[in-house]
């Protein structure tokens, strides 16, 4: 391998476009859908977020890694982004809680990625045409035609089932409220900010629906959460949804969640060109008349057109786009919100969610 | 809900003079909303006695009343013009100062006036010491344990028994730190809660645990009536707590917090602001410690303020209109978002790259004061640059704060040992970060720099980084640098000459920047914000935005401005920038600005039709040119920092709009410039030029002392004294030459004359002067430093005509197309030239406004070609007024440490205001009112002059003794006092009796004023000026021309208050 081919790196997109950057973090070729994101902290946490699993991250903040990748930051126990892209990752981070730098952990978890790039021009061209397929290759040939057409051929894999298909045990003391979770990609903040508030989770993964169903059923569980996860089709579970519906539990929606109980409650989703991905989204609530600035992370969204009354009332509209972004169901008590509540572990103005959620429960 | 129907009428109060720590930031603000308010259709009365703004002027409000900001004056203008409602938000501390009066003395009721933007209760829970910690306290928001006391007793007590050393003091109800100060032990304790209580209106101070060391991290919030709060944007001091956050070089966004830290600051920010009820913006300071998640909140400041304007240009979030379309009853989601055209205000903004803020401060100039940084700010101005890393704002961030360097290298530095380099980290200066990025480069480490200074590691091992980057500059082999370590040079923000510099090397084929746009959101939606900066990318946004948009047939013209404020070089220029950029849009062209000031209006988007926020050098410069291709330049408003950009121009047959290239230079060239006035035959005081202490000895003895020295092409008579014997040369030359010497030292025979000041329009053909402006004090005191008072009130007509008819010559002689001001002295009768500046002077404003005659729209239509005689002015001197105005300069001498206060021939006033009255006698009173002076009429005068001064001392000496006063004077001054049968009571000198002496009876409480001058002062160990530093200490005002102690006298002959003169409102003049 030549010595010019070792410092390169290249970003394909399915529309031919190319940019030339650094190879960064595991050397080889990574393929998903490429997405951008507005946050300017929280590198690890959109790393390890099982929502993001198959995309190419594209962070337009300029600098990553720059405090280092600490214990705080995993948001489950793994990485699942497909691919990683931003303009600097930083050599020196500092944090007194900073345990290593993120080209490390990158590496160690066989992450690719890409940097030395222009990412706000990679932004503005994704913004125009929309996220779509992408490579990064930092090995081997870099011919972009061969690699274009490979790219063109990637099929992006359904979402892994990142978790067993059982139960886990309830954790932590004092828990007042046994609530049973479908966990699609649960993150260790949704975990942490139920249980800060009394909630003991048990987890079924999207397997093993029909199990909580039949718990919830049963009469062992007093709440339903329904959680993120990486975007894409569910069908099976939509019909464990109906009957959780059934129960007259609380359920709670969050992200993903709110898609699959809106669709299994027979409502549309649609396609953004550009997903919501970032920390200053504001959304209105209609009953109150406030914004609130929320994380977003997604591409999705439940369509206005196909929420009827005798269903689901609108909670939270997107203040830019004007795209639904909550629901409280009519006939049982449901709310689910498209944003995250308590996102990235940075955005904290809507964690009264949370709240309504055991509030709900208490009744 | 939008507007409310109650509202019609505004008042603003503005925020007076730039004085340190309450500038320029307050004119951008005011604008700003003055702006948003008359597009609300709501009607603006302003009051401010800052001549030199944008806010001031006949285009941002419907009344304007440029008199002293005083309660009482204030009052008198509510009743007058009987606003609605009042702002309390827009006018620093002042303004909110003076709202609070309003409000809690009943007044605002009384005349059924709504008070809009910050509440009492809300200001009171953020400033008054004891309120916000308890406000705090309600919402489990952490303090630094302190305590609030009234008494020095009390502040020792608190210390030594409770919290320990050191400790800071904070004293209430002040501006940029003001008598405030870090103390380690008891003596210092004594020392700064002294005086900090009483420069405290309510005698108050807060004692606190120091917690310097700790990351220094703030937040710009807005909240509106329903409780929606947003943060704009989060920034971290690269100086930890310790050096005030105007002294610090800033980042944002914050870049050494986890999401954790982050989100734990972000929603105590909202909490506060909720807590407090804050409607509009608020600036919200904690202290990190570095390793723990343990904060504590520093200080809330609920306006708009310096880092608010920052914030507002760092993301593009005008944070000012927002503000104020609070204020007038909208909601964040009712405001639209001007930079997208689709979203609302409600909104955090996102950004895809990097701010740095870099202060400016006047060390440059004042070579004798203290230069270390604390807690009570000194910077006069700053810088901002914007990068896609730090490395590159870095970098462009120190060429454009103008300091004469290129890159973090300071050229006394480089030959430091490590050791030597590491000892100089113990003082935090102005020069520290130069040090701690040598001190990195020879091989200090991280971990030691970190140590002393206590700054991030991370910003250290950035300047570690770049250090590594310029050695490996010179390490490679060959003749030409590598394409891939230029590339990387660029990136990171070095001009080609830095890089040839650095590595012995040529550059490969020069890569010109692209430009990005600042869009408030990371690309995410499409903006057509005309705001960019510069990279080293491929893609220009700013080419594209042109090729999409482009008016076929607009002509383009490109306005340089003034960069960073400074003595010498302040708003005034940006009132001419901002001014041209409006007449230039209104003779149909399209508008370009380049400028790197956040402070200023000109730096606002909505300013020009483009916004270039980059340094102003010549290859900056050149990369804007190559992408907007305009038909011209305009140098003529952007101080010397436009002006230096001339010869550039010129050499690349850029067009330069009005005066061109070559009689600018025939105009700063001593040499050409003699011949001019041979031609024309206008005399001057003789003169030569110099490069050696030696040279300079023998011209000035040829020339015969006084003689005056400085060096050419200066502004604000930079490094310019007046010497009276040998050794003041020596000493002189010995600074002087200390610095590169790239252009020649000016010395010129002294002439002791009347100082006259003119500015002038013209087109080549006819001229037109607006004014002829006269100084109270005699040549020798910088023009900007002294009153000013138009129209003149001395100079008999013979003389008035010889100055129009040689302003004229000059005009025509140098081709002048456009402004240029000519500073004449008057002496025995005749008239010298004394300089002439081809472009605009800091006179313009407050000229313009007072004569009615719009001077930059008439210079600005002249450089478009536009004949004189056409614009209906008239030619010539233009007739005067009723009114006559007085300019009276503003000092921040009590933010300087051991800064002599004597004026001189260096410029030291930092702002000005206005009086305008019938009379001159009343606009001075009014002018000296509004600087700040109470005009106590009765009390003791000490006087202490130097001995060329004494004869004449004694006619103002008597002045005040008929007044009433009681006269105190040292040895040599009450002799001759006393011999004249003027009775004065003899003070003797610091240095002949330390218990007993002038500045003990200064500090006695018996001096009213102070009458000082002397023949040397300037080092801060002599007498003189010790007695000056403890009048400013003391807040006594300290006349240092006899020519302003006269006029003090005479002013207070009338016995005259403010109340008896009549308001006069600028917009109907």
């Amino acid at each position: 391998m030549d010595k010019n081919q070792a410092q390169k790196a290249l970003l394909l997109l399915e529309d031919g476009t190319v940019f030339q950057g650094t190879p960064l973090g595991s050397r080889g070729k990574a393929m998903g859908t490429a997405a951008f994101n507005t946050s300017m902290v929280g590198f690890q946490e959109a790393l390890t977020t099982p929502a993001n699993q198959g995309l190419l991250l594209v962070q337009t903040f300029p600098l990553a890694g720059n405090y280092g990748i600490n214990s705080l930051g995993w948001e489950s126990e793994q990485v699942h982004a497909a691919g990683y892209i931003v303009r600097e990752c930083c050599e020196a981070p500092s944090n007194y809680l900073c345990e290593g730098a993120l080209e490390d952990f990158l590496q160690k978890h066989g992450v690719v990625g890409i940097c030395g790039l222009d990412t706000r021009r990679l932004t503005r061209h994704l913004r125009e045409k929309g996220e779509q397929r992408g490579m990064i290759v930092s090995q081997g040939p870099l011919d972009p035609e061969a690699l274009l057409a490979e790219l063109r051929a990637f099929v992006p894999p359904v979402p892994r089932q990142t978790l067993l298909a059982g139960a886990t045990a309830p954790v932590g003391t004092e828990l007042s409220f046994r609530v049973g979770a479908a966990d699609f990609g649960m993150t260790n903040s949704v975990h942490a900010a139920l249980s800060s508030r009394g909630i003991a989770l048990t987890l079924f993964g999207p397997g093993a629906l029909s199990q909580l169903a039949d718990q919830a059923e049963a009469g062992a569980l007093d709440g339903i959460l329904l959680s993120d996860g990486p975007e894409g089709a569910y069908p099976e579970a939509l019909e464990p949804i109906r009957r959780l519906c059934g129960t007259g539990l609380p359920i709670l929606g969050l992200s993903l969640g709110h898609q699959l109980l809106a669709q299994a409650m027979g409502m549309q989703v649609s396609r953004l060109k550009c997903g919501h991905r970032g920390a200053n989204q504001p959304v209105r609530q209609l009953s109150t008349g406030r914004t609130y600035i929320t994380t977003q992370n997604h591409a999705c969204y439940v369509d206005k057109a196909s929420v009827l009354a005798e269903t689901a009332e609108i909670t939270f509209q997107n203040a830019n786009d004007q795209t639904c972004e909550g629901l409280r169901y009519t006939g049982f008590p449901g709310i689910s919100v498209q944003f995250l509540p308590d996102g990235e572990a940075h955005i904290h103005s809507t964690a009264f969610i949370y709240d309504q959620f055991a509030a709900a429960m208490r009744k | 809900m939008p507007l409310r129907e109650d509202i019609r009428r505004v008042l603003v109060i503005g925020s007076g003079p730039i004085v340190i720590g309450q500038a320029a930031e307050f004119d951008y603000a005011g604008t700003q909303a003055c702006r948003a308010l008359r597009e609300e259709g709501l009607e603006v009365v302003l009051i401010n006695s800052n001549p030199a703004t944008i806010m001031t002027d006949k285009a941002m409000a419907d009344k304007i009343y440029v008199e002293p900001l005083t309660l009482d004056v204030v009052k008198r203008v509510i009743e007058l013009e009987k606003p609605d409602s009042v702002i309390s938000n827009l006018g620093g501390q002042t303004g909110l100062t003076l709202s609070m009066q309003l409000a809690k003395s009943g007044f605002l009721e009384a005349h059924g006036m709504k008070l809009l933007g910050s509440m009492p209760e809300t200001i009171d829970r953020a400033e008054d010491r004891q309120m916000f910690k308890d406000t705090m306290a309600s919402i489990n928001q952490p303090c630094i344990p302190s305590k609030v006391v009234e008494t020095l007793e009390d502040a020792v007590r608190y210390t030594e028994k409770e919290i320990g050393y050191p400790v800071i003091i904070r004293p209430a109800f002040t501006m940029g730190g003001t008598g405030g100060g870090i103390a380690a032990n008891r003596r210092e304790l004594e020392e700064i809660a002294e005086g900090g209580l009483r420069l405290s209106p309510i005698t108050q101070i807060l004692v606190e645990k120091c917690v310097t060391g700790w990351k220094e991290i703030e937040f710009e919030v807005i909240r509106d009536r329903k409780g929606n709060a947003i943060t704009v944007c989060s920034m971290e001091n690269v100086d930890p707590v310790g050096v005030h956050t105007g002294d610090s070089i800033v980042v944002a966004p914050a870049v050494t917090l986890t999401p954790d830290e982050y989100g734990m600051l972000r929603s105590a920010a909202l909490d506060i602001v909720e807590a407090l009820g804050v409607e509009g913006g608020c600036n919200c300071q904690f202290a990190l410690h570095p390793e723990s998640r343990e904060y504590a909140v520093i200080e809330v400041n609920p306006r708009v303020s310096r880092s608010s304007a920052l914030a507002s240009k760092a993301t593009g979030y005008p944070i000012a209109k927002v503000a104020a379309k609070i204020a007038v009853g909208y909601t964040l989601d009712e405001i639209r978002n001007a930079v997208t055209g689709t979203t609302y205000a409600c909104f955090e903004p996102a950004i895809d790259y990097m701010v740095v803020k870099f202060p400016r401060w006047p060390f440059d100039k004042f070579v004798y004061a203290k230069r270390t940084l604390g807690t009570q700010m000194k910077a006069t101005g700053e810088v901002m640059s914007i990068g896609t890393s730090f490395e590159a704002a870095m970098i462009k961030a120190v060429r454009g704060a103008e300091l004469k360097l290129d890159s973090l290298n300071m050229p006394k530095l480089l030959d430091k040992s490590p050791s030597e380099l590491e000892d100089l980290l113990h003082n935090c200066d102005d020069e520290r970060i130069f040090v701690i990025f040598q001190a990195l480069k020879k091989g200090v480490p991280v971990e030691r720099v970190h140590e002393i200074t206590m700054m991030d590691e991370w910003f250290l091992a950035k300047l570690e980084k770049l250090g590594r980057f310029e050695q490996s500059l010179a390490q490679e082999a060959g003749e030409v640098l590598s394409e891939a370590l230029y590339l990387q040079g660029k990136t990171w923000g070095y001009l080609d000459a830095t890089l040839e510099k650095l590595s012995g090397k040529k550059c490969p084929a020069h890569r010109n920047a692209a430009f990005k746009m600042v869009d408030t959101c990371a690309a995410e939606h499409p903006a057509q914000t005309p705001y960019f900066y510069s990279t080293a990318d491929e893609e220009n946004e700013a080419a594209q935005f042109l090729t999409n948009r482009e008016e076929p047939g607009k002509k383009k013209i490109l306005v340089f401005g003034a960069g960073p404020i400074r003595i010498g070089q302040g708003i005034e220029f940006d009132y001419c920038c901002v001014h041209c950029v409006w007449a230039l849009k209104e003779q149909g062209y399209e508008t370009i600005l380049a400028n790197n000031n956040p402070e200023t209006v000109s730096t606002d988007f909505d300013t020009s039709d483009r916004l270039y926020f980059d340094p102003l050098t010549w290859e900056d410069v050149k990369s804007i040119i190559d992408t907007e291709k305009p038909d011209a330049c305009v140098v003529q408003f952007g101080g010397q920092t436009a002006i230096k950009l001339t010869r550039y121009l010129a050499e690349h047959n850029i067009k330069i709009l009005g005066t061109t290239a070559d009689s600018i230079d025939a105009a700063e060239d001593r040499e050409r410039f003699d011949q001019v006035l041979e031609r024309t035959g206008i005399p001057r005081a003789q003169g030569d030029t110099v490069f050696t202490s030696e040279e300079a000895v023998e011209i000035a003895n040829r020339l015969g002392y006084p003689v005056l020295l400085r060096p050419s092409y200066v502004l604000g008579g930079q490094n310019m004294i007046i010497a009276h014997s040998d050794q003041d040369v020596v000493e002189y030359m010995g600074i002087i030459t200390a610095g590169e010497l790239e252009n020649p030292v000016l010395i010129d025979k002294y002439l002791q004359g009347t100082e006259v000041e003119v500015d002038a329009i013209c087109d080549g053909k006819d001229f037109l002067i607006p004014g002829i402006m006269e100084h109270v004090e005699r040549a020798g005191v910088h023009s900007g430093d002294s009153i000013s008072v138009y129209p003149c009130q001395n100079l008999s007509p013979a003389v008035k005509d010889t100055i129009v008819e040689y302003t004229g010559k000059l005009a025509r002689e140098l081709k002048v197309v456009g402004l240029m001001n000519v500073q004449y002295v008057v002496y025995n009768g005749g008239v010298y030239v004394i300089e002439v500046n081809p472009r605009s002077s800091r006179t313009v404003p407050y000229i313009s406004k007072v004569t009615g005659v719009p001077m930059v729209e008439l210079a600005t239509r002249v450089m478009l070609g536009e004949p004189l005689a056409g614009l209906g002015y008239g030619a010539g001197l233009y007739p005067t007024g009723d009114y006559v105005a007085v300019k009276v300069p503003i000092f921040s001498f009590e933010k300087l440490h051991d800064l002599d206060t004597q004026l001189g021939p260096e410029m030291k006033s930092t702002g000005e205001v206005l009086g305008v009255a019938h009379t001159f006698r009343e606009a001075l009173l009014k002018g000296l009112i509004a600087a700040g002076y109470t005009l106590k009429g009765q009390g003791g005068v000490l006087i202490s002059v130097r001995d060329t001064d004494k004869q004449e001392m004694l006619a103002i000496a008597e002045k005040f003794e008929r007044l009433g006063f009681t006269l105190y004077a040292t040895s040599g001054t009450a002799s001759t006092l006393n011999r004249n049968m003027i009775p004065a009571n003899t003070v003797r000198k610091l240095s002949e009796d330390p218990a007993s002496n002038a500045v003990t009876l200064v500090d006695s409480g018996k001096i009213d004023y102070v009458i000082s001058t002397s023949a040397k002062g300037r080092l801060p160990a002599r007498d003189s000026v010790q007695l000056r530093r403890k009048a400013v200490e003391r807040g006594i005002p300290c006349l240092t021309s006899l020519d302003t102690a006269n006029a003090m006298a005479d002013v207070l002959a009338t016995h005259k208050s403010v109340d008896d003169i009549t308001l006069i409102d600028l917009t109907s003049i």
